[in-house]
């Protein structure tokens, strides 16, 4: 733990938006502490109005604190260009030029990091590739759905091969297949070495891909630590045994009750309604792995 | 009724958001406040008293106007249909058409109330710039004194100039407080407030005379004089029928382009309009060039401040031609809008 | 490098969202009716140099206003509309300066003001060519491009200090006015002042060429009198030029002409029978009039006697003159930047106008406005209003660039050169200052 490097420090962080006349109107964060670790997938949780999206674009300089500190990549503050050379963001709502085109978009904010013209084609054909937009790389993006949308946003969020990637709602909008193949992307990422912060309000990616959260509520934070720890239920133990008939399960339930002087619960393990739909929609979709970038694999 | 009840209720939306933008009470309080300061700055006479201060106030009227008609049109439909509250209202039982024209209604609205302040303002401008006053005899107080001897020659009246642009600070300062207290919208009071203040001025320049002496104190004076100009009323208002076509024309627009499209054909409309007759002359109903004479409308009708020079004035029944022309005009593009939205993706 | 691809990106993308919406198409179909619809509908005096007049001076002159106004809200749209629509949040998360974000779409907005110049100057000027090949056109109308030379004299203000200076000896200094105020009003006088010439009566000017003339070239005489009523009264006269070279031959040209318009008479330099080029002329007139019946004349020495060299083609003065259009507009477009950097997209739309109007409002009162007027106290806020703003505005607006070539005067190189420094260095340099101060100090966000 001493050696883990802290890639984000945010040390009693608060905002306060005013009106006009300068008074406090809402306090949107209290007194935020975290410290999110090189390398790792934190994901920072709560309901509408908790201040995530607030503590997000503070941490990318979008907005000033009015109290606390924020530090990155060993002392630097959110507003400083070497900052953002390092990291990619995606926001909630994909605010695209829509008489863009997606290759032209990309395009666009590798200029922005000053890529080389060769590379950024390359990176700009390779995650086009990777989110399923070959096919539409031409076509303005205001005709876009919501979801093609989101991923020309989650491409550009890549187009630097970044060390921190911000992902503010990454899944919202995105059909299933494509959930998956987000998280995907999450763990893959993460093995490289990016460390990803991300905002969610679908639980069941949190828990699948996060190796810590916060749980944010009207400005503070409520709970902090490992996903496992927080979510672990102390008490109980699950055992999961295939190939059982129901004979022999029902004696080992009887010997389990007699060590343990308790009742046992019983059930038969259901598979979650997103692998049964990827299932039945793409039948091939568990033997091929997600393929990202490979500009993007090079990191490992 | 449905459709009477439904119509109202989407413009009166629509004036309570386009009178909320800052745009808005800065335009009507630019045009007011240029309208009243021009007399102050005034340095030539143009052989005639009030006449600068008229014609600022028809220009101001006209141009600002149209200023104004595009942004609130743009605001009230192109914005509308880009961010999907318009698929809102278009998803209630909710006919195009109809959305189509009371968002019109709504842009009328804005620009009745955008005129009523300038109209005053102008009224208020022209009763004080320099007008040359004679007074042959000395008029005597209640306490028959002799002390109103005035002079002759070109007087100011600053006091008028003085309430008018009082009026608007006041306004804006009621709009400040009633935010700081209330946390109410600046920019709905301040638009509300510039126009009531300008009319009540209106009403109390009638108790003083030019010379800034309260007419109930001045004996054998009745009590209240409305020593206005009011041949600027029908002047004024065929101002206000062609902006209320190019409310139309910018309705119309605003459901297919963005507002900086819509504010440059509608600028070539007015230039158009102004020159029309130039390009008509002698040209066939059948020609290209007499068709677009004919739809395009004539704006010259409505640009009559030449009238009042010299003491001329505008027949009312003329205003009600004229009304009657801005009438088709409003018709012919309000359709045009509605024939465009009909088949307007929204979603 | 990187700097330059960043710049060179934002610059990009400023010009496909220029080209790629319907505002531009809908300007452009405003300025080409205004290019070819003007000069069919405003109605000359009937004659050649009318038309050429209502070319030049109406329809440059309109789409020049155009074009300012729509650069002006152009430069206002580019940041505040993508504040308000939160477009920026991606771009401003990016490792790029708002020093890089403000050049890139400065210099879109330069480039695209550049082809709207180049087509409407293009568009005029085939307009004229055209209008040359019609009987009478060419005769009448000379495109012509000619070096103005005014007499060697002291400038307006030291002519005003001189008289400042008389006038306290002589302690004759109005009262109630401070030292500003009556140098302002004796220098204005020094450049209007006339010059009587009685019938009888001689009167000289030194004139230094700005270029040796060589002795094939023509030199152009103008001048322009006036009576004391402003009356229409026969100009008799002769004049009498001799180069700068002592011995050398006079030429003399005697006048017959009409007060109130300008006369002009060209003279070759073969005339003088100098072995090398002229340098300088001095001129004389004499007023042979009748005493006993001829009016006074009266002329303007700094207005109203010029020397006229060939400065050159036509084409090139039109080329200098949409340099100065360019400058200005460059001017322009970093003002509506900065105020976008500010302010909402609709409050810096309507403010940039304001204080446009402002300054062109400005820069004609200062030059009405009379001794008696600054004194009332009511004036006297728009007066220093005014003022305020024409010397800010003073050294962008310098010369009309539109005025010299309709009167076929070159526009000199340093003009063009002031004008380019000021408008395209200075000023948007101090402005691009202030808006990249306020860009990043700014929230680019709204909360949750």
């Amino acid at each position: 733990m001493e050696t883990m490097n802290h890639l984000i420090q945010i040390k009693n962080l608060g905002k306060t938006f005013k009106d006009f006349w300068y008074r406090p109107v809402i306090e949107a964060v209290k007194d935020l502490n975290l410290t999110i670790q090189q390398g790792e997938v934190f994901g920072l949780l709560g309901p509408n109005g908790s201040g995530k999206s607030t503590t997000l674009k503070m941490l990318l300089g979008l907005l000033r604190p009015t109290r606390g500190t924020i530090e990155l990549f060993e002392g630097l503050r959110p507003e400083d260009v070497a900052v953002k050379a390092r990291l990619g963001y995606l926001p909630e709502v994909s605010h695209l030029h829509e008489f863009l085109t997606p290759r032209e978009t990309l395009m666009y904010y590798a200029a922005l990091f000053g890529l080389p013209q060769v590379d950024a084609k390359r990176r700009t054909k390779e995650l086009l590739q990777m989110v399923g937009l070959e096919s539409v790389a031409d076509r303005a993006v205001g005709r876009f759905s919501k979801g093609m949308a989101r991923r020309v946003g989650l491409a550009q969020a890549l187009i630097n091969a970044p060390e921190l990637l911000i992902l503010d709602e990454p899944t919202s909008g995105l059909d299933p297949i494509g959930c998956r193949e987000v998280k995907d992307l999450v763990r893959l990422l993460a093995k490289s070495g990016v460390t990803v912060l991300m905002t969610s309000h679908l639980l069941a990616d949190v828990e699948d891909v996060c190796d810590r959260v916060a749980i944010m509520n009207k400005g503070e934070r409520c709970a902090y630590g490992s996903t496992r720890d927080l979510l672990r239920n102390p008490d109980m133990v699950r055992f999961s045994v295939s190939g059982l008939t129901a004979e022999v399960a029902a004696e080992i339930r009887l010997q389990l009750e007699q060590r343990a002087a308790r009742p046992v619960q019983q059930d038969f393990p259901e598979m979650s309604l997103e692998a049964y739909f990827l299932k039945v929609v793409s039948p091939d979709a568990n033997n091929t792995a997600f393929k990202v970038a490979p500009f993007l694999e090079k990191k490992q | 009724m449905l459709y009477l009840q439904q119509s109202l209720a989407i413009a009166k939306a629509t004036v309570v958001e386009s009178i909320q933008q800052p745009i808005a009470f800065l335009i009507l309080a630019s045009g007011v406040l240029s309208t009243l300061l021009v007399p102050l700055f005034q340095f030539h006479r143009f052989s005639e008293d009030g006449r600068l201060a008229r014609d600022s106030g028809f220009s101001t009227m006209m141009v600002f106007g149209l200023a104004l008609a595009v942004t609130t049109a743009g605001r009230a439909v192109a914005v509308e249909i880009r961010r999907g509250t318009a698929a809102a209202i278009i998803g209630k039982p909710v006919a195009r058409s109809l959305f189509v024209v009371s968002k019109w209604l709504g842009v009328c609205g804005v620009l009745f109330l955008f005129w009523l302040g300038v109209t005053a303002a102008t009224l208020l401008a022209e009763r004080g710039s320099s007008h040359f006053i004679l007074n042959e005899v000395c008029t005597h107080t209640q306490h028959g004194a002799d002390d109103l001897c005035e002079p002759s020659g070109y007087i100011m009246d600053t006091l008028t100039l003085g309430l008018g642009i009082g009026g608007v600070l006041v306004a804006l300062i009621y709009a400040a407080l009633q935010q700081f207290i209330k946390r109410r919208r600046f920019g709905v009071h301040a638009f509300v407030g510039i126009t009531v203040s300008q009319g009540i001025i209106v009403g109390l320049c009638g108790l003083y005379d030019r010379t800034g002496h309260l007419l109930f104190l001045i004996k054998g004076s009745p009590v209240f004089v409305s020593d206005l100009d009011w041949r600027i009323l029908p002047v004024g208002t065929l101002v206000l029928l062609a902006l209320l076509i190019f409310a139309a024309l910018a309705t119309a627009l605003a459901t297919r382009l963005q507002t900086g499209a819509t504010f440059a054909l509608c600028v070539l409309v007015l230039l158009l309009g102004l020159t029309g007759d130039l390009l008509a002359v002698q040209t066939s109903l059948l020609s290209v060039q007499g068709w677009l004479a004919g739809l395009l409308p004539d704006i010259q009708h409505f640009w009559l401040c030449d009238v009042l020079a010299q003491g001329g004035s505008l027949s009312w029944g003329y205003v009600a031609e004229a009304g009657l022309y801005a009438l088709s005009c409003c018709i012919l593009f309000l359709t045009g809008g509605c024939l465009s939205f009909a088949n307007r993706d929204l979603g | 490098m990187k700097t330059i691809r960043k710049i060179f990106g934002i610059f990009l993308l400023a010009l496909r969202a220029s080209l790629r919406t319907k505002t531009v198409f809908a300007l452009l179909l405003l300025m080409v009716t205004s290019v070819f619809l003007l000069p069919a509908v405003v109605k000359g005096d009937g004659t050649p140099q009318g038309d050429c007049h209502i070319l030049v001076l109406y329809t440059l002159g309109f789409s020049f206003a155009l074009l300012c106004l729509s650069t002006l809200w152009a430069a206002c749209a580019l940041f505040a509309a993508e504040i308000d629509n939160q477009l920026i949040q991606l771009s401003a998360v990016k490792p790029v300066r708002a020093f890089e974000f403000w050049l890139g779409r400065w210099f879109a907005l330069l480039l695209l003001n550049a082809i709207a110049l180049f087509a409407v100057y293009s568009a005029v000027y085939l307009q004229l060519r055209w209008k040359q090949r019609q009987p009478g056109w060419r005769e009448s109308v000379q495109l012509v491009n000619r070096s103005v030379v005014h007499p060697l004299l002291p400038t307006p203000q030291e002519e005003a200090q001189e008289a400042y200076e008389l006038l306290a000896k002589q302690k004759e200094l109005p009262q109630g006015l401070s030292k500003a105020q009556i140098l302002r009003v004796l220098t204005t006088k020094a450049q209007e002042r006339y010059t009587i010439v009685n019938p009888g009566e001689s009167i000289s000017w030194r004139f230094q060429l700005p270029r040796p003339i060589a002795t094939n070239e023509l030199i152009t005489i103008r001048l322009r009198f006036d009576t004391e009523y402003s009356t229409r009264t026969q100009v008799t006269g002769v004049c009498r030029i001799a180069s700068d070279v002592l011995d050398a031959p006079m030429v003399e040209v005697p006048l017959d002409d009409f007060s109130l318009q300008e006369i002009e008479f060209d003279l070759s330099c073969q005339a003088f029978h100098l072995k090398h080029d002229l340098s300088g002329i001095n001129l004389f007139f004499t007023h042979t009039g009748n005493p006993a019946k001829a009016s006074a004349l009266m002329l303007r020495f700094r207005k109203d006697v010029v020397v006229l060299t060939q400065g050159g083609s036509f084409e090139a003065n039109l080329l200098r003159s949409a340099l100065v259009h360019w400058s200005v507009l460059a001017l322009l477009a970093a003002f509506g930047l900065t105020l976008s950097a500010c302010f909402s997209l609709p409050v810096a739309v309507f403010s940039s106008t304001i204080l446009l109007l402002l300054v062109m409002i400005g820069t004609s009162v200062t030059e009405v406005v009379s001794v008696e007027e600054e004194k009332e106290w009511l004036k006297k806020p728009g007066i220093l209003v005014s003022r305020g703003v024409s010397a800010i505005a003073h050294h962008a607006l310098r010369i009309d660039p539109l005025e010299s070539v309709i009167n076929g005067e070159r526009i000199e190189d340093q003009a063009v050169g002031e004008a380019l420094a000021w408008n395209v260095l200075l000023s948007p340099a101090c402005f691009a200052f202030l808006g990249i101060l306020i860009l990043r100090r700014r929230e680019l966000a709204s909360g949750d």
